[in-house]
């Protein structure tokens, strides 16, 4: 049986090199075809990603030189108002076309975040504010919190039963 | 130069969410999850703070920063109040980010008109 396997296989190598067969074509092509797609788009997440987090550093840039901030204390406002303006965008229908070309880099950052509270709100305003704002607000955001949280907890336990301390 | 360098880690923190998406095929939810837990590994290794003075917001604004300030916030009211703290203290750093999410978006929610 793997004699025979591999003696047909054998055949197909040398029919791959001599001539293509339409199946052999297709096959080639949608093993190069995702490849590429792949490349371009985490091309675009490099790019966008790359962008609003340099947008982020002029926004702390200018918390540190105006208002006499260290780099940890204005991380808290600079991500506020990377916050604001995703919520802006979004409102305006903006952050949605940006992410439909960017994928992941606009996810990512801590913009995405944001988008996906507000978008998940606005679309279940009809719900009402209770059932539909209040409540799916946090939708995808959720996940998000609830792995953090947890995760950050397990690190807390290890610290306490290990005796680290919680110092760095 | 640390404009340069917050351009480049935090695009490529995109390029790996990007290469979850599409090559891992996992949902943006999944996504997130996973980085966020990332984050949270990162820093309990130490190697998140070096990161982000390294690369300023391109390490402090990607979502791994959410699970990097959850275990900061843990860890600093576990060394200041003890062992409660680890409950206490979670919330602390993220507070300005949770909060401004929640509170903007619904107020977005409250002017804007959905699509449709």
């Amino acid at each position: 049986m793997p004699a025979k396997t591999k003696s047909k296989s054998g055949a197909r190598v040398e029919l791959n090199t001599t001539s293509l067969t339409e199946q052999d074509y297709q096959q080639i092509a949608k093993k190069h075809k995702p490849k590429t797609k792949v490349f371009t788009n985490c091309l675009k997440a490099f790019l966008v990603g790359g962008l609003i987090c340099l947008l982020g550093q002029c926004i702390q840039q200018l918390f540190m030189t105006y208002g006499g901030m260290t780099s940890r204390e204005a991380s808290s406002p600079t991500v506020a108002v990377l916050i604001i303006i995703s919520v802006i965008l979004t409102s305006l229908g903006v952050y949605d076309k940006i992410a439909q070309w960017a994928g992941a880099g606009s996810a990512v950052p801590v913009t995405g975040f944001a988008n996906s509270m507000c978008s998940s709100a606005i679309e279940s305003k009809a719900e009402g504010l209770v059932l539909g704002v209040g409540a799916n607000m946090f939708k995808l955001a959720g996940s998000v919190i609830v792995f953090g949280v947890v995760a950050a907890f397990v690190v807390g336990v290890i610290h306490v039963i290990f005796g680290l301390g919680g110092v760095h | 130069m640390i404009f340069l360098w917050a351009f480049v880690i935090g695009g490529l923190f995109c390029v790996v969410g990007q290469i979850m998406f599409d090559v891992f095929k996992m949902t943006p939810a999944h996504t997130m999850s996973t980085l966020v837990v990332a984050g949270a590994v990162m820093d309990a290794l130490g190697w998140y703070d070096p990161l982000v003075k390294f690369a300023g917001a391109g390490a402090s604004v990607p979502i791994t920063s959410f699970g990097n300030s959850l275990v900061h916030g843990a860890l600093t009211e576990l060394h200041r109040d003890g062992w409660i703290g680890v409950i206490t203290g979670i919330f602390d750093v993220t507070s300005a980010g949770i909060s401004a999410a929640i509170i903007f978006s619904f107020l977005a929610a409250l002017v804007v008109r959905p699509k449709g």
